[in-house]
């Protein structure tokens, strides 16, 4: 588990938001902090459980 | 003319929401094709498609969940079964990740989850989470326990889940932004629908989406500039969630020496919650202006705390505080067009909450009201047309089942302008306009404000139209270029959200005004 640190608070900002974004979901989400110069990388994303909801929940309960 | 139906099951093959909502608007471009839908198959999103009509009394085979459904209706079989050939065009001309992968025709390039993403980019400290909602709780959980903080975007996420995922975040010095945390400005960059707003030194926490636009918005049009905008979550101030996301923010912000003024923005709270978020806020010792919306009863006196009385008065006391003075706004009085006899009500159609119940809190004196939200003495009711003043937050989860936010599928909203169009009991029709990913959001509703205006004229009793306008300059559109074409169409667009609401209700018809 990686905490932010005060280093990477000086170099990235408070959120550390400058360091990197990951995108989950809509892929429109990447546009914005791009455009900043942030560099985002985009999860390639499909359901588990073959998108049985029910079925995922279970299986995050589990986890 | 009887219309013609066809559809089209993709076994396995998901697609996220926003290439559905490309497919479907590609699919409806083509002359004859009436309506067209793309959606994954999902129980609850099989149900939005027979109530929208567009079920087939059989499928070929019955759609399991991560099946992906296409359905067109148009004038005729020929079209209809053209809208199926380019449906499919479409979708093989962009292959899923998984599809090239199975198909040994790429190497697997696109991270498919967090860890392989987080490998790639090491540094990252965040992760935007927007799937859909059954699934975003374990995203976000995963993200956690990989070190990062998470904006949830998604909503659907249980109360339970929420509660369980902020603690995890508190116990790891992390955060939760959200659930249905639709913007946030964090370190300067805007995620979500966030547009880009100044620099400065005022730092705010708001619960989500379009109250946190206003706000930052208008700071940086008063000429103050922002540090960070922290979205907590429409639900962090309740008595459930504690005020956990909102509390986690306040500690981050105590910490950055960029920050010299702070700003908290709720909705749906709970007093107590509320207060003690006032009080951690007032404890870092800086300038403090907090307002809640709806939150009723008088606010006690705290040290440091400067109580606004809407969203725009707390960004002008957050400029006051932060030494920026700007001069007032000038107004120009609205005179009351000649309303016909049937013309009585206020129809507001929003797609932001927090705006939505920002203007309920400002009409609670109208009778009769009502509105989908769920706020004491105020019927509730999620009908476009209703007998008296109504309300409607079109971003609400009734509405978006099936379907993206109206902020990027203005679909929603725009069948609701039409049937105010063609209600002679509205007289007044009041709405944001919030610039997302998608473009410019004044475009999809020309259309339909255009009815607005000539059906009503045509009735002989024209319908006032007033909107707030999000955004600024500086985003992309700008803001003065949507308040240009709105006010072509004949809408009155005042400066910030509250105003617009007055000017809505001096516009009511004389007997129906306060």
């Amino acid at each position: 588990m990686r905490r932010d640190d005060e280093h990477d608070q000086d170099v990235y900002g408070t959120f550390g938001v400058r360091a990197g974004v990951v995108v989950l979901g809509l892929e429109q989400f990447a546009d914005a902090p791009r455009a900043d110069g942030v560099p985002v990388v985009v999860v390639a994303w499909e359901p588990p459980a073959g998108g049985d909801e029910r079925l995922a929940r279970i299986l995050t309960e589990l986890m | 003319m009887s219309a013609a139906m066809r559809a089209m099951i993709r076994a396995d093959e998901y697609r996220d929401a926003g290439v559905l909502l490309a497919l479907t608007r590609h699919l409806e471009s083509a002359p004859g094709v009436r309506r067209a839908v793309a959606m994954m198959a999902t129980p609850r999103n099989l149900e939005v498609l027979r109530k929208m009509g567009l079920a087939p009394p059989q499928w070929p085979l019955p759609p399991k969940p991560g099946d992906l459904l296409v359905v067109a209706q148009a004038d005729d079989e020929p079209t209809v079964l053209d809208a199926m050939k380019r449906a499919d065009a479409w979708l093989s001309s962009r292959p899923t990740a998984g599809a090239l992968v199975a198909q040994g025709t790429a190497m697997d390039d696109a991270p498919r989850t967090l860890a392989q993403a987080l490998a790639r980019q090491p540094e990252t400290h965040l992760a935007v989470v927007s799937v859909p909602g059954p699934f975003a709780a374990r995203e976000a959980r995963r993200a956690l326990e990989l070190g990062l903080s998470v904006m949830l975007v998604s909503d659907g996420v249980t109360v339970e889940e929420e509660v369980s995922l902020k603690t995890l975040a508190d116990a790891h010095g992390l955060l939760v932004m959200g659930p249905d945390c639709g913007a946030a400005l964090l370190d300067g960059v805007p995620l979500g629908f966030a547009t880009a707003v100044r620099r400065g030194d005022i730092g705010v926490v708001a619960a989500s989406g379009t109250g946190l636009l206003e706000l930052t918005g208008l700071i940086h049009r008063l000429g103050g500039g922002v540090s960070h905008a922290v979205g907590a979550g429409d639900r962090d101030l309740t008595e459930a969630i504690g005020g956990r996301g909102t509390l986690a923010a306040l500690d981050r912000l105590a910490g950055d020496s960029a920050t010299k003024t702070l700003v908290l923005l709720g909705r749906s709270c709970a007093r107590a919650v509320a207060l003690r978020a006032a009080e951690r806020a007032a404890a870092t010792g800086r300038p403090v202006v907090a307002h809640f919306v709806g939150l009723d009863g008088e606010l006690p006196e705290l040290p440091g705390v400067t109580w606004a009385t809407s969203i725009a008065d707390a960004a002008w006391r957050a400029c006051e505080a932060s030494g920026v003075t700007a001069p007032p706004w000038s107004t120009t009085p609205l005179g009351r067009p000649d309303y016909a006899p049937s013309q009585r009500w206020l129809r507001g159609l929003y797609v932001g909450a927090t705006l939505c119940a920002e203007a309920l809190s400002r009409c609670r004196h109208l009778a009769p009201l009502s509105s989908n939200l769920a706020v004491e003495g105020v019927t509730r009711s999620a009908r476009f047309r209703v007998a008296g003043h109504h309300l409607l937050d079109l971003g609400d989860e009734e509405y978006t089942r099936g379907r993206t936010h109206p902020i990027l599928d203005p679909s929603t909203r725009v069948d609701a302008i039409y049937n105010a169009a063609n209600d002679e009991a509205v007289a007044v029709l009041l709405f944001d306009v919030v610039p997302g990913p998608s473009g410019d959001p004044v475009e999809p509703l020309r259309e339909a404000l255009t009815a607005v205006r000539e059906r009503s004229l045509a009735r002989g009793g024209e319908i006032s139209m007033v909107a707030a306008v999000l955004g600024t300059d500086d985003g992309s559109p700008r803001r003065s270029a949507m308040v240009a074409s709105l006010e072509a169409l004949g809408v009155t667009v005042t400066p910030d959200h509250a105003t617009a609401v007055e000017a809505a209700l001096a516009l009511l018809p004389e007997g129906e005004e306060p």
